[in-house]
């Protein structure tokens, strides 16, 4: 009696098959879901070489529309029998699980999520220096039919597993096989763009790790490196802040670099690995802790880098899909105050650079420090950044004063309607405001004063 | 455009500012055990007159002097009037100024407003929070008077409450305004309260923020001190702390603020209620301090109120008188 009063306030939290399968790999996007599958080699080649030198190691990601296949396949060390068994494919990461410090692999979804993401049918082959295995799993099989019949089992089988094996280094790796494309991924990957794109963000993504020697194929085209850098000199410094007081190591670089629309904005990278950016709308337009201007094309040489390390990866303050930030987590909150603080001092500087243009054109200065600065000044990459260009604001020249009041001159400044200014400049047939304001007084002066 | 309160009123006739100013130098003395005093830095808004910043110079020995002016069209008079060489007067908003600023020296500052609350109030004080290192001390004052009412006047009070609701909304941001905030908390002295628990609110939260990466002792609290009320011609409300490290815990406790009577770590306002005396009245009350006895003034015919009142601030009390240079 006592044995059934308590069944009854049990209550069913079981997880279902069907959220993996079908509703978290709506939380993240194709690219997301191959950028997963990428990380895990990456944590490949950091557990073989620790984070030094790469070179040798490589990727190649296959999209194959003809074959509706998708293939991503390594020589980063691959996945030993004993972690395949009992950490890689669980469903979260277990507790004891070994991680490797300041990999990329954390959630324990990643890998699962896009396989599921891209197609119904995958194929793990991976070996190790003393072990290999091969699995093959039919997603709508696992889903309804395990070996049991239960919905409840969850379990993969491995096809061969073999340990205590001695496997040439050179052969040491993963390749992973999906076949049976969904459908929208198999349309994605036959658009050129789709493609062009994946590339693109794959190597901003991984832009440390290609530096590294780390080499990435996409369809066969090798991604390349692109570099952080700044304009740096001794006259235009770098607003740095960094924070090593915690498990979570952070740096935040905000500086200006080529305009340039497309790269402008800011970066996070958590371990090496590019979580946001370049972000256009993270910090512009806020009112608080500071107010900052909302985006506009004059910024379009700012470039913000937040770089954020931790040993243990569940110290990073980002989301399972790893394309955002965690927005409510406090070590979060302290690296956004600062990336607002950093980014007004460089604002400001943008801000009086387009001043400067507009007063220079206008002839109200004949001098242009924040230009001259800037061509004076190199572009270099973050670690080549020299401690002493470093500061706590932005800093850059001091802007030229227009200049008011001179002996014997008075200067005047007047706005009208552009259509008025249109008609008098073809009037005049001059260029700029300046000469048109001077034309346009000297007409009135020889007619009307000096007669 | 508003007219800036130095073309209005003269600082130095303000005898509740005078004390609460005094009162606060009294309290800053304490910060040596943080740091010699001449090694601070004070922000302040200085006007024409300067006033705080020629105390805090003479009394504290401050140095790095820093004034905040906005009308930069009055520079000349405002450069004229600067007492000291080592004034630096910095010509903007505070919001503008203040992030313009190094952070790094432990720094005295006094966001003393003319006006009310309003979100750019706020983002100073936001900005500071984030900024501020341990031993520093932040004073806001503002002004409490309750947003005018319309003409004609709501015709319940519930619309009057409501409307000086959604004034304050307006005002201070959405976001800002505490949820169980009622219309009554903006009326009188509840206005004090509510401006102090506005802006406690900001601090706290922009200390949450910021402590998000550091260890324990090296995380930031905030230490109110000050929650002063008074009004020479509006109703004034002053509220400030001390900005500490959790490892900088003992040299807090050493200052022992709380052992000056106005202290006030919780909302409980303290009144600078000021007794108008004559100033033989004051000379024959100071006899009997800081012991005396009320009978004493009783018995030249002053109120209790005001010699009590004068008992609590004759150490601050400044007598005016008026001089006739030639």
């Amino acid at each position: 009696m006592a044995t059934d009063v308590h069944q009854d306030k049990v209550i069913s939290a079981h997880p279902t098959k069907e959220l993996f399968i079908s509703m978290l790999i709506k939380d993240i996007t194709l690219r997301d879901a191959i950028g997963d599958l990428l990380d895990n080699s990456v944590d490949g080649a950091l557990r073989l070489r620790g984070d030094k030198n790469y070179k040798g190691l490589w990727v190649k990601i296959e999209l194959n529309t003809e074959q509706a296949h998708f293939i991503i396949a390594d020589n980063c060390g691959g996945i030993p029998v004993e972690v395949a068994r009992d950490y890689a494919f669980c469903f979260g990461r277990p507790d004891g699980s070994k991680g490797t410090p300041n990999s990329v692999g954390l959630f324990g979804i990643g890998m699962k999520r896009a396989l599921f993401k891209l197609g119904k049918k995958f194929r793990v082959e991976s070996a190790t220096p003393t072990s290999s295995f091969t699995m093959e799993v039919d997603v709508e099989q696992w889903k309804n039919h395990d070996k049991e019949g239960r919905e409840s089992d969850w379990t993969f089988q491995f096809e061969e597993a073999n340990e205590n094996k001695s496997n040439p280094e050179d052969e040491c790796g993963t390749t992973i096989t999906v076949t049976e494309l969904h459908e929208d991924v198999q349309e994605s990957f036959g658009m050129d763009n789709d493609v062009s794109e994946l590339i693109e963000e794959l190597q901003k993504e991984h832009l440390y790790n290609i530096d590294k020697g780390l080499e990435i194929q996409v369809q066969g085209k090798r991604l390349k490196a692109k570099q952080l850098e700044l304009l740096t000199s001794d006259f235009i410094k770098t607003a740095y802040w960094e924070s090593t007081d915690s498990p979570l190591q952070v740096k935040i670089y905000a500086g200006v670099s080529k305009a340039d629309a497309n790269n402008t904005g800011w970066y996070i990278f958590c371990n090496n690995r590019l979580v946001v950016g370049p972000e256009k709308m993270l910090g512009w337009g806020i009112k608080e802790p500071i107010r900052i201007p909302v985006y506009h094309s004059q910024y379009h040489r700012f470039r913000g880098y937040a770089l954020l390390e931790a040993e243990n990866p569940k110290h990073l303050p980002w989301n399972t899909a790893k394309n955002g930030m965690d927005q409510d987590s406090v070590a979060y909150k302290a690296i956004f105050q600062q990336i607002a603080v950093l980014m007004r001092s460089v604002m400001d500087f943008l801000n009086y650079l387009h001043d400067e243009k507009g007063d220079f054109t206008n002839e109200s200065i004949s001098e242009t420090p924040l230009q001259d600065a800037l061509e004076g000044a190199k572009l270099l990459p973050l670690h080549q950044i020299a401690t002493d260009n470093l500061a706590e604001k932005f800093i850059a020249p001091e802007p030229a004063k227009p200049q008011q009041i001179m002996p014997g001159i008075e200067w005047i400044r007047y706005s009208v309607p552009v259509g008025h200014y249109d008609a008098a400049r073809k009037y005049f047939n001059v260029e700029r405001p300046g000469e048109l304001g001077l034309k346009t007084f000297e007409y009135f002066y020889t007619r009307e004063i000096e007669d | 455009m508003t007219t800036p309160s130095y073309h209005k009123i003269n600082y130095r006739i303000r005898p509740a500012k005078s004390i609460e100013r005094k009162m606060l130098c009294d309290a800053l003395l304490r910060l040596a055990f943080f740091e010699p005093l001449e090694n601070y830095r004070y922000v302040g808004f200085g006007s024409t007159t300067f006033v705080d910043f020629i105390l805090f110079h003479k009394i504290l020995g401050i140095k790095d002097m820093i004034s905040i002016e906005k009308r930069e069209e009055d520079k000349a008079r405002f450069e004229f009037n600067n007492p000291f060489d080592c004034i630096c007067i910095k010509y903007g908003s505070s919001n503008e100024v203040l992030p313009s600023l190094a952070w790094n020296p432990k720094t005295i500052i006094w966001l003393d407003y003319d006006g009310r609350l309003t979100d750019a109030v706020l983002r100073d004080i936001a900005y500071v929070s984030m900024n501020l290192v341990s031993g520093s001390m932040l004073v806001v004052t503002v002004n409490i008077m309750s947003d005018p009412l319309p003409n004609p006047r709501p015709p319940t009070e519930k619309d009057v409450q409501n409307y000086r609701l959604e004034r304050f909304r307006e005002r201070v941001g959405g976001d800002k305004v505490p949820p169980k905030l009622k219309g009554k908390n903006l009326e009188g002295p509840e206005m004090a309260k509510t401006c102090g628990e506005v802006i406690l609110n900001e601090i706290k939260q922009k200390l949450r923020n910021r402590n998000g990466l550091s260890s324990d002792e090296r995380k930031v609290e905030y230490k109110p001190l000050f929650n002063f009320l008074y009004q020479d011609n509006a109703k004034i409300v002053t509220v400030g702390g001390i900005f500490y490290e959790a490892r900088d815990k003992a040299r807090l406790k050493q200052c022992e603020f709380e052992n000056l009577e106005f202290i006030r770590s919780d909302e409980i306002l303290y009144e600078i209620d000021v007794p108008i005396l004559t100033h033989r009245e004051c000379l024959y009350l100071d006899k009997t301090l800081p012991c005396g006895d009320s009978n004493d003034g009783t018995q030249i015919g002053l109120a209790e109120k005001d010699i009590n009142n004068y008992s609590r601030l004759y150490r601050y009390f400044t007598t005016f008188a008026e001089i006739e240079l030639s």
